[in-house]
């Protein structure tokens, strides 16, 4: 399995909520005028007003003391609850997944990925659930049985009570994952086959940009400019295939390299993953032989590296993995590379920090040397391979993902269940979750209007007119209106949409089942982000609800 | 309004229990494993063959998969089925082998998953990997698989069937067939090398190991109320000695004929089997029973036997028919003549004559070599003249003319009016020709 990794920006990130956020608030600051002013006439200017300050003086006064107390109310309810009964189900998956798992791949090397995919998908599944419903019916169930009262007629602010219950939550929710975390991973560790023990690291990759050169070996000037490779017929259109024997090539351009880092280490990795297609049989006892380039953008160095052939679909990285450098026999440093140069054929000799890496900005350039025959590669498929973190590292920031997921239902929960009852707040942080999951991609292709047949409004009436949606839509006045009130529907998706937090930045497991580490910008940065993002809001929404809720109403 | 007392009540409940575990041990009490052990349930399971255990090997976890899943297995084997399609697609191998593990494990008595999955794995997946040792790890998980299923489901003859296919066909006739026969023998994904246990566990040529399933299939076939729907039942049944007969004629075609006495043997092997198992084996027909290995005399018994309800001509006339369908007067007739050993010798002289050609360049002994072959595969046509007609016999021939030509022209002779053959040559000028053309086309000349 292979998967782009792409940064997140967080300063845009961060003004792309602030604009969401400050237009909902702005919209329901508006929105409580008016109902105020309805409901209590002139009057109703000045509760407004006054609610808006209670809410600042509350939030300025939060006694961490009595949010403390909520807290370890909430956990001793969830305690009764027997919430930690949901370890007894995770023993048992443990001591029986064995059954399940062991004989599903004879080889060592694909082993990881079972069992990595298991211990973390158990703990997902296990925990996700259990603090849904708890966050759900906590508060629901204080308000029934009137313990509410009790804390709120003490000198207790209503977003205490909310933060008291987030706090609570997460508490029980962080302890039950924190035993399942440590247990699943020290079992992942036991069940690796002694061979595939070397498997369990986390690589930390440093991908390029990627370009294609025809068979005539033309290459884009302009790197911004999209190109690409051949089409082979694959159902999966993740690779891109160059033609053995011709000068296309595929070039992966890698800028600001820490040389220094990787002088430290020692070596440089390059670590890929292609995929051989062939046309015809040829020696069918050889694998596709390639051979990758290195050019220094700075010094104008070009460097061939030897020749070798491509491992495909292996996960053993020494399969795949081309080190510079490194030690000798008698375990001396190697700074030198040797190689045969293209024009003369002359072997020379150059310094790989000085010379070949010479200012961080190299080019990689990679090619098939069997004619009639193809290599496919993807953006991912090399990098290049900066010293390793431990995979117990790799492994525990999926289980904070997983922490961060958890904390994110908490929070939509609690506020649900705020200012609705337990069944009602179950079934809309279910359905948060699910679309988050599984419909944010058609979200946004509906907000951003890329979806054939226009908007709503064009929708119906093309439905009504039974237009295809491919078919054109005449120019005029209808189109102009039309158009416009679509734009007004698609602005107010385009805010729904943010409503539904993106789950899919939660989803670590791959990395660890592939033997990456989680890497911080694509994938922890926006995760925190996105948990954060939502605290807020809800803090806010959930206090606002608990204070104008009538606590009498069952 | 409840007159009897809390303990009263816990009495009752007690009682009722008891009652109503009395039926429940009646009806379900479970068996020792005899026909008439256990509750009335578990003997009606037995009756019936409904019981895990008369199916095949239990599985505890699939079992409890089951047991946890209740009702929903189907939804679930479903999604996962199209998860496995999707893991195809994207080549994520390790969760297609995952998840069709599962999938086994939630219909693990459903056949068409095991010949489907077992074939994607053996057929599909191997294709798509590029190492030749690689493709051959994914043909024996296919097999693997395969033996799997067949234990668990120990009533259909197809799963063990379909394993000696892949072992036979899969191994012995794919383009990469000269690594898989070596592999089969000598993994080289197996530490220390040697022949995979779980594949081949007695170190035997895949063939051999291919007519153990074949024979295994013909047993489960052979127990009453069973019956196979792969093929017609007189083809199914030969499939042990068409291995046998593969085996032979691979270690033949190999040119291994430093081992003539292994070949004669293979060949005879295959000619009693074929005579005496597959041949003496009766098959139904709208005309009664049959065996294809008939003379008047036995399907005169045979008559007798059924009460004459069929006549002899019609006996006959259905052995002939049932002869066809099979080939099985081929297959009688090239086991003969390929146990004997003149057909032997006359191969290998027509191998290592093309070998001296081709790879040594020796032209002198290669006409001579294949002069000696052509003679003896004169010899045999005129003892058996229906070889004739069999296509791989006339291919080796006109091969042999060719390269024996080709072997004067390079000497510089003349290709004399009259040569070994020369009756055969004449009768098939289109494929002479085409031999020809595809020599020129290989070899220059």
């Amino acid at each position: 399995m292979s998967f782009d990794v792409v940064g997140f920006d967080f300063l845009e990130g961060l003004t792309h909520f602030l604009k969401v956020f400050g237009g909902i608030l702005a919209a329901a600051l508006v929105v409580s005028l008016i109902i105020a002013f309805l409901k209590y006439g002139p009057r109703g200017f000045g509760l407004f007003f006054k609610t808006i300050w209670q809410a600042i003086v509350d939030f300025v006064h939060t006694s961490p003391r009595r949010v403390w107390a909520i807290t370890m109310l909430t956990w001793k309810e969830s305690s009764r609850k027997k919430a930690l009964f949901v370890f007894v189900v995770f023993a048992l998956l443990i001591m029986f997944a064995g059954w399940f798992l062991r004989s599903s791949v004879d080889r060592a090397d694909l082993q990881l990925k079972v069992y990595v995919k298991f211990v973390l998908t158990a703990i997902s599944w296990l925990t996700l659930p259990v603090v849904l419903l708890l966050s759900c019916w906590g508060l629901p169930t204080d308000i029934k049985n009137r313990s509410l009262h009790t804390v709120v007629t003490k000198p207790t602010r209503r977003h205490e009570v909310v933060l008291g219950r987030f706090f609570g939550f997460s508490l029980v929710g962080t302890v039950v994952l924190l035993v399942m975390g440590v247990i699943g991973y020290f079992w992942t560790v036991g069940q690796m086959p002694a061979e595939a023990k070397s498997e369990l690291v986390g690589r930390v990759p440093v991908y390029g940009d990627m370009t294609y050169s025809n068979r005539e070996g033309n290459r884009p000037q302009d790197a911004s400019e999209e190109t690409s490779g051949v089409n082979v017929g694959d159902i999966w259109e993740f690779r891109s295939y160059i033609e053995g024997g011709t000068k296309s090539r595929t070039f992966y351009d890698f800028d600001n390299l820490d040389v220094s880092e990787i002088r430290e280490a020692g070596e440089f990795r390059i670590e890929y993953n292609f995929e051989a297609f062939r046309t015809h049989k040829g020696d069918i006892d050889k694998r596709l032989a390639c051979q990758m380039t290195i050019v220094n953008k700075t010094n104008g160095l070009r460097v061939p590296l030897p020749i070798f052939e491509v491992h495909e679909f292996s996960n053993r990285a020494a399969d795949k993995t081309i080190i510079l450098g490194g030690v000798d026999d008698d375990g001396n440093r190697i700074d030198t590379v040797t190689y045969n140069e293209e024009a003369t054929n002359e072997l020379k000799t150059v310094n790989l920090y000085d010379e070949v890496l010479e200012g961080g900005d190299i080019t990689i350039e990679v090619q098939c040397l069997d004619p009639g025959q193809f290599l496919g590669m993807a953006r991912p498929d090399l990098f290049i391979r900066m010293p390793d973190r431990s995979f117990a590292s790799t492994y525990f920031k999926a289980v904070f993902g997983i922490w961060l997921q958890m904390v994110l239902i908490i929070v939509i929960g609690v506020t649900a269940s705020c200012f609705v009852k337990g069944p009602v707040a179950t079934l809309l942080t279910f359905g948060i979750l699910v679309v988050g999951t599984g419909f944010s991609e058609l979200m946004q292709g509906l907000a951003a209007g890329q979806t054939e047949g226009g908007g709503p409004f064009e929708s119906a009436y093309r439905m009504f007119m039974h237009l295809n949606p491919t078919t054109g839509f005449d120019e005029g006045p209808l189109k102009s209106v039309i158009t416009l009130v679509d734009q007004i529907a698609i602005g107010f998706l385009w805010t729904v949409q943010h409503l539904f937090p993106r789950f899919e930045y939660y989803n670590m497991i791959p990395f660890v089942a592939n033997g990456f580490d989680v890497p911080w910008r694509a994938s922890l940065l926006p995760s925190i982000a996105v948990t954060l993002a939502f605290v807020i809001p809800c803090l806010i929404l959930g206090y606002f609800s608990l204070q104008l809720r009538e606590m009498e109403a069952k | 309004m409840n007159r009897i007392s809390s303990q009263q009540r816990k009495l009752v409940y007690l009682i009722a229990m008891g009652l109503l575990l009395a039926p429940i041990v009646y009806f379900g009490a479970p068996g020792d494993g005899s026909d008439d052990s256990g509750g009335q349930l578990s003997q009606l399971r037995s009756e019936y063959d409904l019981g895990e255990t008369s199916l095949g090997n239990v599985d505890p976890a699939s079992a409890t998969m089951n047991l946890v899943l209740l009702g929903l297995r189907g939804i679930a084997s479903n999604m996962l089925w199209g998860q496995a399609v999707e893991q195809k697609d994207q080549k994520d191998w390790a969760g297609l082998r995952a998840t069709v593990d599962s999938i086994v494990l939630l219909q693990p008595h459903f056949k068409q998953v095991w010949e489907f999955q077992g074939w994607n794995l053996a057929y599909n997946v191997s294709a798509e990997w590029d190492g030749v040792a690689d493709r051959y790890e994914w043909v024996k998980e296919g097999a693997k698989f395969m033996i799997k299923g067949s234990d668990r489901n120990q009533k259909y003859p197809e799963l063990s069937w379909e394993t000696g296919r892949i072992l036979g066909q899969k191994i012995g006739r794919a383009d990469e067939k000269k690594y898989f026969r070596e592999y089969f023998l000598d993994d080289p994904n197996r530490e220390g090398g040697g022949p995979d246990p779980d594949v081949n566990p007695d170190g035997k040529d895949n063939y051999l190991a291919a007519k153990d399933w074949f024979v295994r299939a013909n047993e489960v076939e052979d127990q009453p109320g069973i019956s196979q729907s792969r093929l017609a039942r007189v083809l199914f049944r030969s499939y042990p000695v068409r291995s046998q007969i593969d085996y032979a004629d691979t270690f033949q075609s190999e040119g291994k004929f430093d081992e003539i006495e292994r070949i004669r043997e293979a060949w005879e092997v295959a000619s009693t089997e074929l005579r005496n198992d597959w041949g003496s084996e009766r098959f139904m027909t709208p005309a009664g029973a049959i065996v294809l290995e008939a003379n008047d005399e036995i399907l005169e018994a045979i008559v007798k036997e059924e009460g004459e309800r069929f006549s002899l001509a019609e006996k006959r006339e259905w052995v002939n028919r049932r002869q066809n369908m099979s080939n099985y007067r081929y297959w009688r007739l090239r086991c003969q003549v390929e146990s004997e050993e003149k057909t032997i010798n006359a191969h290998r002289n027509l191998f290592l004559g093309k070998r001296a050609l081709i790879d040594r360049g020796d032209v002198v002994e290669a006409e001579r070599l294949l002069t000696e072959g052509m003679v003896a595969m004169e010899e045999i046509l005129s003892e058996w003249p229906e070889l004739e007609q069999e296509d791989n016999f006339r291919e080796e021939c006109l091969k042999a003319v060719v390269l024996w030509r080709g072997a004067k022209q390079a000497q510089g002779k003349e290709v004399p009016v009259d040569f070994p053959l020369k009756n055969l040559w004449g009768s098939y000028p289109v494929e002479a020709a085409e031999y020809t053309e595809l020599f020129r086309t290989l070899y220059g000349g």
